[in-house]
């Protein structure tokens, strides 16, 4: 018998599966916490009385090491519930009437210790989400302290545009241009947007729910094209009544750095509204 | 004739209830399993239209809870929801007789769409 059923730390079971397929999900990295395994479904032993699977599953953790991020995870979501409903000053410890520029410099100073990125290769999942939460709670502060901002200089000039749009085989290809004062394409649907990973483009192309998509933006004043791709998930038929015609978008696969910068970008924009 | 009914089985609440929001506006009743065992019992006593399943769950793991559908001949049409989004689990999934495969994180609409889909697919008896 080929079968293995896999537990992690709560008890929760997966299985049975092949022992290619537990490769295949080890490799990309989602077993990470498995605790027991079993060939039959109803008696579990310790991963470590199974060498195949442990081979499988690469290196483990020390315990001492396990046990320093799992009391990392407690602090950060300690803190995380502490500075909720802190004001923005209090988080980034710096007095109420500083310049955006001291927010920025102490967000910027404080947030990167948590950017998921950054972490090391051994850092579990659980930490990982922890430290995006942090991220992002972070944020949303110094968004809130952009908010606050009276604009100045000139407005902006010229709007996001979609610059190209070509059908490939069964794909299509879409060129963005994103200007830094306009997110529309990440935020202006009230349901296809970057919360969920996706974006709303405006075009008269109709295509199929499923289709592929091959995505270059193009963000102002940044050095280099960003590359990513997705499928469609709605057509212009369903549209809200209050937007163009235009596809619903889901973006696959994309890299942690790639969003980490579109919400900044995001963030930014916001701050000028 | 009541509405058809789509049984929601995952253990963590924050994904229920994001997978009950998501199918708000779709015509059918939700119910929820917390755990394997609940699908088992679920399933035996009324087997519903659809089933969103997570593949790694307390107590008996979604692949036992999709195979159990095969076995049984059950119309019900699964949709496995799974962080366990590699080739060979879809691959493995689809030949035990699911009907979709979806990866976490979702975007509501492609659960909705999904759903849909299998919502039809049930009523018209087809696979």
């Amino acid at each position: 018998m080929s079968d293995y059923w896999l537990a992690d730390a709560d008890a929760r079971v997966l299985g049975p599966i092949s022992f290619e397929v537990l490769k295949d999900l080890a490799a990309s990295g989602k077993l990470a916490e498995v605790r027991a395994v079993s060939r039959d479904g109803r008696s579990f032993s310790p991963v470590a009385n199974f060498p195949e699977v442990l081979g499988a599953l690469g290196p483990r953790l020390p315990e001492a090491v396990r046990a320093e991020q799992q009391a990392a995870i407690q602090r950060l979501r300690q803190w995380l519930g502490e500075i909720k409903n802190q004001p923005a000053q209090d988080v980034f410890r710096v007095p109420e009437s500083s310049t955006p520029d001291t927010y920025r410099a102490a967000f910027f100073a404080l947030v990167k210790r948590f950017y998921p990125d950054r972490l090391s290769p051994e850092a579990t999942v659980e930490l990982r989400r922890a430290c995006e939460d942090v991220f992002l709670a972070l944020t949303q502060k110094i968004l809130e302290v952009e908010r606050r901002r009276v604009p100045q200089g000139p407005p902006p000039i010229g709007k996001s545009e979609v610059s190209q749009i070509s059908w490939r085989g069964g794909s299509v290809d879409v060129r963005l241009k994103v200007k830094a004062h306009d997110v529309r394409f990440f935020t202006w649907h009230p349901e296809i947007n970057f919360r969920f990973d996706a974006l709303y483009v405006e075009t008269s192309e109709f295509a199929v729910p499923g289709t592929p998509v091959n995505l270059s933006i193009d963000f102002e004043g940044a050095p280099e094209t960003m590359t990513a791709w997705g499928r469609v998930i709605r057509s212009d038929n369903e549209k809200p009544a209050n937007l163009p015609k235009g596809l619903g978008i889901k973006l696959l696969d994309l890299p942690e750095s790639d969003r980490s910068f579109i919400r900044t970008w995001i963030a930014r924009a916001s701050s000028r509204t | 004739m009541g509405q058809p009914v789509v049984l929601i089985v995952e253990d963590n609440q924050l994904s229920r209830t994001m997978l009950r929001d998501a199918l708000r506006d779709v015509p059918c009743a939700v119910s929820e399993a917390h755990d394997g065992d609940e699908a088992f019992a679920a399933l035996t006593s009324s087997p519903p239209a659809v089933m969103l399943l997570d593949l790694v769950l307390p107590k008996r793991s979604g692949s036992e809870v999709l195979k159990f559908v095969k076995e049984k001949k059950l119309p019900t049409r699964v949709l496995i929801i799974t962080a366990m989004d590699t080739r060979g689990m879809a691959d493995q999934a689809l030949d035990d007789g699911a009907h979709g495969f979806i990866g976490k994180p979702f975007h509501p609409l492609e659960v909705r769409s999904a759903v849909e889909g299998a919502l039809a697919a049930h009523a018209a008896g087809g696979t």
